[in-house]
C-alpha cells in the first residue's frame, strides 16, 4: 500500500507512469522505487 | 543566403533608459502607418496598477482602441511585454513575454504567454513594453538594437513566408558573429489566409547552433501581425546577468533563484521529468483518467494513445538542455532534429521540429483520431513554419472532421477530399492549403465559430449539431483537456476571459480526481484564487509551471496544497527583491484582481463581457450524443441517479442524454452564479461598482462603461 498518494493522479513505479485507476490492480516489485507525481493543479 | 534585401526606412537614436529595481519605466510605441516612433515614460500610476507584462499591455490597448475596434482597424495594437522579474537568468521560467491584440477570432483582447528572449531583450534594450499600431503598405522589419541604442524600420523586399527560414536569416543578418544577441518574432504563410495566425518568438540554440522557437499561438496574433504587414521584431541585446534587472535586494533575489532552482533540479527528475519528456507526461495520465481529448472531444481515452506519450517521445526528442530562458531549470523546450516530412514544400527534407508539447500531441493527434507520433511531428512543424496555432488547427479540424462523419459536411463541399477521423494525409493537406491560400482549408482557417454559420448557411448543416459539438466559446476554440466530468474546469474555461484555454485556472484533478471542491461555493473560491493567481505570473513576466508542476516533497502536509504556498511564499520574496515593493504571499492576488477586472471591463468594452457570452458548447458540459453516453455509462446512469435523483428504470439513452442535459445545463448557471458573486460581479457577470472602486480601477471611462451597462 502506498501513503499519502491523496494528492496524486500518478506515481512513477521503476520509472512507468501509472495513473490512479490503476493503484489498486497494480502489483508492487520487492525493491520498488516510486516517486508520487502530484499533479494537482498543472496544464 | 537567399536573396532579400532590407532598406532603412527611419532611424531613431535614443539614450538607452536604465533598468532600476527591474523596470525601465518606458515603452516604445511605433506606427506602421505613419512610420512614427515615440518613447514614452510609463506613470508610477500605471506601474502600481498594472505591474507590467499583461497589465501594461492591456492599459496600452485600452487607450488605442474604441469599442468599436475590430481586429483588422489600423488603432489595433499588438503590445508585448515582459515584466519586472522577466529575464533573470536561473530563475526557473523567469523570461516569458506577454503578448496581446484585439483577436480576429473574438473581438475581445487575447492574451499568449511565450518563451524565448525577445521580451528580456526589449526590456534591456530600455522598453518595458512594445506597442505596435497603424498599418505597413510595404513589408516592414522593426529592429529594436539596445547595443547600438537605435530603432530602425525597414522595408523588405524577397523575404521568405516561411517563419523558420525568415527567423533564421534575420538572426544571421542582424547579427552573425553573435546569433545568441538575436530574437526575433514572426509568423508565417498562413497567417495572411486565415485567422488562426501564431507568432514565433526565438532564442538562438548554441550548442545546436540553430534558432529556436515558442510560440504564442492563441487568437490569430499572428494574423493582425501579418495584415500590419509586419515581417518580422527584431530585438538586438547583448550580455545578460542576474544583475541585468539591477534589483533592489540582489542578495535576497540569487538566494530566491537559487532555492527554486535547486528544488526543482533536485526534483523535476522524480515528479514529472520535464527536463526529458517536456509535457508529453500528461498524455497517458490524462488518457488514464477519460480526459484525453479523442475524436473531437468525445471521448477521453483511447488504447493507442499510449503511442504518442512520453515512453515515445523521450526516446525521439533530441538530448540537451532546453531552456526557451537562460538557465531555466525546467528546460521543457524540447525538439526533435532530422525530422523528415512526408508531405508540402519540405518533403524529403531533414528539418528540426521545435515540439511537440501535450496541446499539440493532443489536438493533432489524439482529437483526429491519430495515434502516430510522426504525424503529429509533422503537423507540428508544419503549424509553427506557417504561423498556424496547433491548438485551434487541432480542435478546428476536429470539428470538421466529425461534420464530415456525420454527413454534416461531404467531399462536394471539401473539394473532394474524406476528412474522416484518422485521415492523416487531408489533415496535413488542410496546413498546405491554409498556406496557399485555396481550397477547403481557407474555410477550416476561419475557426469553428465561422465555419459554423458557413456550413450551416451555404451547405445546409443542422446548426443546433453544430452549436452542441463544435468546440469554441467566445469563438476561441478549445485547449485540449475534457471538462465533461469536472464542473469546475468548465467554469474554468467557460468564464476564463479570453475563451477556453487552460491558462486561467485548471481543476480537473482537484476537481474531479480529488474532490476537493464538492460545493458551489469551494468551486467558486477555487474560480477566484486560481486564475488571479495565475494572472499574476503573466503580470511579471514569469512562466508557471515551476508553481506547481514541480512542488515540495512536504507540499501535501500544508493545509493548502492546491496552492503550493511554499512556492507562493518564494514568489513573493522574489518580486520584493527585485522591485524593493516589500509583498507578502497575500499580496499578489489583490495586484492580480485589478487586472483581471479591467481584461473583463475591456470585454465589455468591445460588446461583450457579460453572463450571455460564458456559455459553453453542450460537449463541455455532458454527452451530446448516445454513442458518448454509452461510454461512460454507468458514470452517467450514476450522475442522474445519485446527484438528480431521477429514476431511470426503463428509460431509453435518448431520453436519458436530455434529462441529463438539463439538469447539467442548469447546474452551470449555478456555478455562473457562484462564481460571479465570489468575484464581486453582478449576476450579469460584470464588476460592480464597489469592486471596481476596491480595486482602484474606477477611472472616469471605466464608470462612464459601467453606467452604460446599466450598474450604477
Amino acid at each position: 500500500m502506498i501513503e499519502h498518494t491523496q494528492f496524486c493522479a500518478a506515481v512513477r513505479l521503476n520509472g512507468k507512469l501509472i495513473s490512479t485507476p490503476s493503484f489498486d490492480t497494480t502489483k508492487i516489485p520487492d525493491n520498488a522505487v516510486i516517486y508520487l507525481l502530484p499533479l494537482i493543479a498543472g496544464g | 543566403m537567399a536573396d532579400f534585401t532590407l532598406k532603412e526606412i527611419k532611424s531613431l537614436e535614443y539614450v538607452r533608459p536604465e533598468i532600476e529595481k527591474g523596470y525601465t519605466d518606458h515603452s516604445l510605441h511605433v506606427d506602421l502607418s505613419s512610420k512614427d516612433i515615440k518613447i514614452n515614460p510609463i506613470e508610477p500610476k500605471v506601474k502600481e496598477k498594472f505591474i507590467g507584462g499583461k497589465g501594461y499591455d492591456l492599459w496600452f490597448m485600452w487607450n488605442s482602441v474604441t469599442g468599436k475596434t475590430k481586429w483588422n482597424d489600423p488603432e489595433n495594437a499588438i503590445c508585448i511585454a515582459s515584466g519586472p522579474l522577466g529575464g533573470t537568468p536561473g530563475y526557473p521560467g523567469g523570461g516569458k513575454s506577454i503578448v496581446t491584440t484585439i483577436s480576429p477570432l473574438t473581438g475581445i483582447p487575447i492574451d499568449s504567454n511565450v518563451g524565448g528572449y525577445f521580451g528580456p531583450y526589449t526590456k534591456f534594450s530600455g522598453f518595458d513594453a512594445l506597442e505596435i499600431t497603424g498599418k505597413s503598405d510595404a513589408q516592414i522589419v522593426v529592429l529594436i538594437d539596445g547595443i547600438d541604442s537605435k530603432i530602425k524600420l525597414y522595408e523588405v523586399e524577397g523575404l521568405t513566408d516561411d517563419s523558420y527560414t525568415l527567423s533564421a536569416q534575420l538572426t544571421e543578418y542582424f547579427d552573425k558573429d553573435k546569433p545568441v544577441n538575436i530574437s526575433v518574432v514572426s509568423t508565417g504563410s498562413a497567417a495572411k489566409h486565415t485567422e488562426l495566425g501564431c507568432l514565433n518568438f526565438t532564442w538562438f540554440d548554441a550548442k545546436r547552433k540553430r534558432v529556436r522557437y515558442k510560440q504564442a499561438g492563441r487568437g490569430g496574433i499572428g494574423t493582425v501581425f501579418a495584415h500590419k504587414n509586419i515581417k518580422a521584431v527584431v530585438a538586438r541585446w547583448g550580455s545578460v546577468s542576474l544583475k541585468s534587472n539591477n534589483p533592489a535586494d540582489f542578495d535576497a533575489m540569487k538566494n530566491v533563484t537559487k532555492l527554486h532552482a535547486g528544488e526543482i533540479n533536485e526534483l523535476d527528475p522524480k515528479q514529472n521529468r520535464m527536463a526529458l519528456v517536456g509535457t508529453t507526461h500528461l498524455v497517458p495520465i490524462m488518457n488514464d483518467h477519460d480526459c484525453l481529448p479523442v475524436n473531437n472531444f468525445k471521448y477521453g481515452m483511447h488504447p493507442e494513445a499510449h503511442n504518442i506519450g512520453e515512453a515515445v517521445y523521450e526516446h525521439i526528442f533530441d538530448k540537451g538542455f532546453d531552456g526557451c530562458w537562460r538557465g531555466c531549470a525546467v528546460a521543457c523546450a524540447h525538439g526533435v532534429k532530422d525530422f523528415v516530412p512526408f508531405t508540402g514544400p519540405y518533403k524529403g527534407q531533414k528539418v528540426f521540429v521545435d515540439g511537440p508539447e501535450y496541446e499539440t500531441v493532443a489536438g493533432c493527434g489524439s482529437n483526429l483520431g491519430v495515434f502516430d507520433p510522426f504525424f503529429i511531428l509533422e503537423m507540428n512543424f508544419y503549424c509553427d513554419t506557417y504561423g498556424l496555432d496547433t491548438i485551434s488547427i487541432g480542435t478546428g479540424i476536429a470539428f470538421v472532421m466529425e461534420c464530415f462523419e456525420m454527413g454534416l459536411i461531404t467531399k462536394e463541399h471539401t473539394g473532394g477530399m474524406d476528412l474522416s477521423f484518422g485521415n492523416r494525409l487531408n489533415a496535413l493537406e488542410l496546413l498546405h492549403q491554409m498556406a496557399r491560400g485555396e481550397g477547403f482549408g481557407l474555410i477550416v482557417g476561419k475557426g469553428i465559430r465561422k465555419m459554423k454559420a458557413i456550413f450551416a448557411k451555404d451547405f445546409g448543416a443542422d446548426s443546433s449539431i453544430m452549436q452542441d459539438i463544435g468546440m469554441e466559446a467566445k469563438g476561441l476554440e478549445f485547449s485540449e483537456y475534457m471538462t465533461k466530468e469536472s464542473l469546475a474546469q468548465q467554469g474554468g474555461y467557460g468564464m476564463a476571459l479570453k475563451g477556453p484555454q487552460h491558462d486561467e485556472a485548471w481543476l480537473i484533478f482537484l476537481d474531479m480526481v480529488h474532490n476537493f471542491m464538492p460545493t458551489f461555493e469551494n468551486k467558486a473560491e477555487a474560480l477566484h484564487w486560481f486564475p488571479m493567481f495565475r494572472t499574476w505570473f503573466g503580470l511579471c513576466g514569469l512562466c508557471k509551471l515551476p508553481w506547481n508542476d514541480i512542488v515540495p516533497e512536504d507540499n501535501r502536509q500544508n493545509p493548502e496544497p492546491a496552492k503550493v504556498v511554499k512556492h507562493v511564499g518564494w514568489y513573493a520574496d522574489f518580486f520584493s527583491s527585485v522591485t524593493g515593493r516589500k509583498v507578502s504571499p497575500d499580496d499578489l492576488i489583490p495586484m492580480s484582481e485589478a487586472v483581471y477586472n479591467f481584461q473583463r471591463l475591456f470585454n465589455l468594452k468591445m460588446g461583450y463581457g457579460t453572463r450571455e457570452f460564458d456559455t459553453l458548447p453542450y460537449r463541455a458540459v455532458g454527452p451530446v450524443t448516445v454513442d458518448e453516453y454509452l461510454s461512460r455509462v454507468e458514470r452517467y446512469d450514476k450522475d442522474l441517479i445519485e446527484n438528480y435523483k431521477v429514476d431511470i428504470t426503463g428509460m431509453e439513452t435518448a431520453d436519458k442524454v436530455a434529462v441529463l442535459r438539463k439538469h447539467r445545463e442548469a447546474r452551470y448557471e449555478q456555478l455562473k452564479d457562484a462564481v460571479y458573486k465570489r468575484r464581486g460581479w453582478t449576476p450579469n457577470g460584470i464588476p460592480t461598482l464597489e469592486t471596481v472602486k476596491r480595486l482602484g480601477i474606477d477611472f472616469p471611462d471605466v464608470i462612464e462603461l459601467l453606467k452604460a451597462n446599466g450598474v450604477e
